[in-house]
This record gives structure tokens, C-alpha cells and sequence, in this order.
């Protein structure tokens, strides 16, 4: 097939696609008055599941909004083991953009820059461990601002750096970029504005999350699918799974079920938990997972139906070293638009929402039962 | 005048709403050839109008300004289901009878930068450079990801 037949073709199938969306008015426009949008919810069904044992309702905090008109955009684990919280806004030039976050003693402006034509849309925000500056990827403009905290500036910017979360590796000061199917790295020191690391991953995968390991001074990344976990940063190496209780702990979810596996360094298996969901729910993905005073908690989606009309719900379940599920929590329905971010991070977990009219972050405390 | 429940600013509401008459259902198309989900369009394309209302006043092409909005606003969707379609795109696909069209299926199942580019090329015929604006990267970037997305596509065709 020659190239021009191979695009003729796909201009046909887009075209064709693309009628699935009638030449209607727009529905806000009618009778000359723009009115504001009907609430799209997607709600999500509650319902008892026996094999998970009995749920916990945990506590639900709204935390206040970020910046004035873009709202919070993205949450992630912030500077001496809290949260940080970054949102947006147009500045008063016209190719400028602020950002705002907020961690510790509340809202401040993080910096601004020139961002051209394009609105501001942080994707990700990673701090460093003193808090001193932190590293914003927006992929509006396609590049990772650094900011000095405490000037209240940007001080570089580094292209390409559109997609994914970031974590700061406290030993070498390198900021990891998670994109959908590979991991990059960049020094600040050097200051070097290109990207020198790339760990192309096998297959169309996505990053689930990032974290800090304090003792091992390193930054881990963990992908859907797969049980392991990747250390990229120092030395990289692939560990068999969360390391807990002298052992490591990883998960797998397939056929609706979630197995939860126990294995020494070598990958042995040392013992298993099948955890299933009853009355037509499924497992579906872990969306987040953490250690927590010593346990292993996993942040659970579950689903019915397909992708055009799903019902999802989401838990979070507690498992011990000697793989015992301790308590499973009732993640309340937040009624945003659309999903957005989930982080566990120490007692909590953290939902970020999209709604109509901005964003919305949720606190909801996970007690230690 | 009711300015989708936004903050009243000044906004040439004519001149918005015209806009928004002229661009909204080849958005939502756009939108929905990158998310395979109507309401999710529909929401995205309302997003971005509501940032341009926001910013009207430093905006210099409306146009331009809300489909790169609507382009960032369905790759973060994109990226931020990412774990919740992986799980959920088999039943659905089962549940449509997606291979009815086989390629727009491996177009829908293109990584979301590769699916943006050759949508925006082929449904909205935008040029490299334009590709890369709305992107936020270079063109060389643009071109390697066509490159690739061209590859996969051929290769499900000749299947």
C-alpha cells in the first residue's frame, strides 16, 4: 500500500468516525444566551462485597482551592512527607502564567513565566526534599519550569518535558519525567536543558506511580501490569515488588481478581492472597500503592459495564506482611466530572477531581486499624 | 447575560458566542476522535471554552487558543484514565463491535501523542509546526511520532 493510499485512509476513518457527532447547535448557544453547562455526573454505584471483608467509611476533607481561576490542577507527595498542591492562572502579560501551590503553612505564589500563546496545563509538580524549589511540567507549553520557592520565580526551563508525574531524586538532585512508556531524567546542576536518560519501556504500559523511598534514597516507578518495581534512579535495578517486612510485596490483577504475592529478592514466591470483588464487580486496576506503617496499601478500582456507560467504585485495602487483608475503606463517591488524581500519601488518600467549573481536592484520612 | 457561570469580565459576548457557534461541534468532533467518548467531548470542548471566556482578554486567536485547549485537555483525560481504560477497553471494544473499523480502532489504540498527531494531521489537516504548537514540542518530535504511528498503522492494514 503506498503511503498516499495508507492516509486516504485514515482521513476516511476519522471522517467517518467523526459523524458520530450530529451537526447540532451547540446547546449552550441557543436562543442567542449562553448558559451555563448541565452537570454531567458519572455516578458511581456503592454496594457491600463480601470477599473484601467489611469497609471502613473513611473521614472526608474538602481542602480549599488553588489560585484564583484555574483551581487545583495536580497533587502529589510534597516536601517532608506531606502534599503539595499546584494550581494555575494567567498572568499579566499575555504569554504569562502563574503557578500557585501550597504544602505546609498554606497558598503561595510559586513562580511565572513566559509561556507563549498557550494556557497553562500542569501535569505534574515534583519538590525537592528541602522544598527550596520545585519542578513543573506543563504540557501546554511543553516544558518543565524549575522554580526557586522562596524567590518566587522561574528560574530555568527545560524542553520537552510535557507529560507524566516527576519525583526529585534526593541524592543526585535529577528530576525523573514518567511519560506514558518511558521514563526520562534531567540534572538542574548541569544545566543541561536536555533530557539524558531514557528507559523505553516494552509495550504500550503506563506509569501508575512514583515515589521517594527515604532509606534507599531513590526514586521507584511502577507500571500497570506489572508487579515490579523500577528503581531509575542511582543505580537502576527492578525490584520483585513493594519491599515490606524483610520481604517484597507485589500485586496482579487479571480475570477480574486482584493476587496479591509475597516473594523473597530473587522473586520466590513465599506466599499469596486472591482478593474478589462479588455481586457482578470486578477488579479492575490498582490505581495507587503504598507503605504504610507497615503494611501495604492499595488504592482498588473496580467496574461494571463498559467503557461508553462504566460504574466504578473505588477502595482501598489494607494488607499485612503475613498477607491478611486488615481493613478495606469505602472510598466515597466525590462526584466530580471526571476522574483525575489519586495519591496515598502517609494517612491518606488524596482525589483530585475535575468538575465543571475547575477542580476539587479531596482529603480522605485512611486510620491505622 | 449569563457567560457560562463564570466571572463576568470584558468579554465581547457576541463576538464569544460566535465563536462558539462556529467551532463547538467540529471540537467536540475533534475531541471525541481523540477520547472515543462523546460525553467526555462534550465536557472537554465546554472546559475550554470556559478557560477561553476566562482569558479572553489575552487571548489573540480564539480559535487557535481553544483547540489547543481542547487538544491538552483530552491528553490529560487520556493520560490520567489511562489505568481505568487499559482495564475497561476490551469489554467495551467487545460490547460496540469496535472492528467494524479495524483502523480507527489501532488509531484509537495508538499512545495518546502518536493518536494526537494523526488526528490532528489527517481530521484537522494542521501542519507539523502547527502540530508542535498545539503539542508543546519541537517538529522533529512531531515527525518521529508520525513516523511511528504511520508505521503501526500500515502494519494493521496489511494485515
Amino acid at each position: 500500500m503506498s503511503a498516499n493510499d495508507l492516509e486516504t485512509r485514515i482521513r476516511a476513518s476519522l471522517r467517518t468516525r467523526a459523524d458520530d457527532i450530529p451537526n447540532v447547535v451547540p446547546p449552550y448557544a441557543a436562543a442567542g444566551v449562553l448558559r451555563p453547562a448541565p452537570p454531567v455526573r458519572h455516578r458511581r454505584a456503592w454496594a457491600a462485597v463480601a470477599v473484601l471483608a467489611a469497609a471502613s467509611v473513611a473521614a472526608v476533607l474538602i481542602v480549599p482551592r488553588v489560585g484564583d481561576g484555574g483551581g487545583v490542577r495536580v497533587v502529589d507527595s510534597g516536601p517532608g512527607g506531606g502534599v503539595v498542591e499546584l494550581g494555575a492562572d494567567t498572568g499579566q502579560a499575555k504569554d504569562q502564567v502563574v503557578y500557585r501551590g501550597s504544602w505546609g503553612s498554606g497558598p503561595q505564589q510559586l513562580g511565572n513565566m513566559r509561556a507563549g500563546m498557550s494556557d497553562a496545563h500542569p501535569e505534574a509538580i515534583a519538590p525537592t526534599p528541602d522544598g527550596s524549589q520545585v519542578f513543573v511540567a506543563d504540557i501546554a507549553n511543553g516544558r518543565v519550569a524549575r522554580i526557586d520557592v522562596k524567590a518566587g520565580r522561574v528560574v530555568q526551563t527545560y524542553p520537552d518535558g510535557s507529560e507524566g508525574s516527576m519525583a526529585v531524586d534526593p541524592a543526585s538532585g535529577r528530576v525523573f519525567v514518567m511519560r506514558g512508556t518511558a521514563v526520562e531524567s534531567f540534572d538542574p546542576a548541569s544545566g543541561n536543558n536536555s533530557f539524558v536518560t531514557r528507559r523505553p519501556a516494552d509495550g504500550e504500559i503506563h506509569v501508575l506511580l512514583s515515589l521517594v523511598e527515604p532509606a534507599a534514597m531513590g526514586v521507584y516507578v511502577a507500571t500497570v501490569g506489572d508487579p515490579k518495581i523500577d528503581r531509575v534512579s542511582g543505580q537502576p535495578r527492578t525490584l520483585p515488588g513493594f519491599p515490606l517486612g524483610g520481604a517484597y510485596m507485589r500485586t496482579a490483577v487479571a480475570n477480574g481478581r486482584m493476587r496479591v504475592e509475597k516473594v523473597d529478592e530473587s522473586g520466590q514466591v513465599q506466599g499469596d492472597l486472591e482478593l474478589r470483588s462479588t455481586g457482578g464487580w470486578k477488579i479492575g486496576a490498582v490505581r495507587a500503592a503504598t507503605v504504610y506503617r507497615s503494611r501495604l496499601r492499595v488504592y482498588l478500582v473496580e467496574y461494571q459495564g463498559t467503557l461508553e456507560n462504566p460504574t466504578v467504585r473505588s477502595r482501598v485495602v489494607d494488607i499485612s506482611p503475613d498477607l491478611r487483608v486488615i481493613t478495606v475503606f469505602t472510598v466515597p463517591d466525590f462526584q466530580g466530572d471526571w476522574l483525575a488524581t489519586r495519591v496515598l500519601v502517609d494517612d491518606s488518600l488524596w482525589a483530585l477531581d475535575g468538575r465543571a467549573d475547575g477542580f476539587e481536592l479531596h482529603r480522605v484520612v485512611l486510620p491505622v486499624r | 447575560m449569563t457567560t457560562l457561570g463564570l466571572v463576568e469580565g470584558a468579554v465581547d459576548e457576541h463576538l464569544f458566542e460566535a465563536v462558539y457557534r462556529e467551532r463547538y461541534v467540529g471540537l467536540v468532533r475533534l475531541a471525541y476522535l481523540l477520547l472515543s467518548s462523546r460525553h467526555e467531548a462534550e465536557e472537554v470542548v465546554q472546559e475550554a471554552f470556559a478557560a477561553l471566556h476566562r482569558r479572553w482578554a489575552s487571548v489573540d486567536v480564539p480559535g487557535a487558543y481553544v483547540r489547543t485547549a481542547v487538544v491538552n485537555g483530552c491528553r490529560s483525560r487520556q493520560r490520567r484514565a489511562a489505568v481505568e481504560r487499559s482495564t475497561l477497553y476490551a469489554a467495551d471494544r467487545d460490547a460496540r463491535g469496535l472492528g467494524a473499523d479495524e483502523l480507527f480502532d489501532a488509531i484509537a489504540g495508538l499512545p495518546q501523542r502518536q493518536r494526537a498527531v494523526i488526528v490532528l494531521r489527517y481530521y484537522e489537516d494542521m501542519s507539523e509546526a502547527e502540530i508542535a504548537a498545539a503539542l508543546g514540542c519541537r517538529p522533529g518530535t512531531v515527525k518521529s511520532l508520525s513516523s511511528r504511528a504511520l508505521a503501526e498503522l500500515r502494519r494493521v492494514v496489511e494485515q
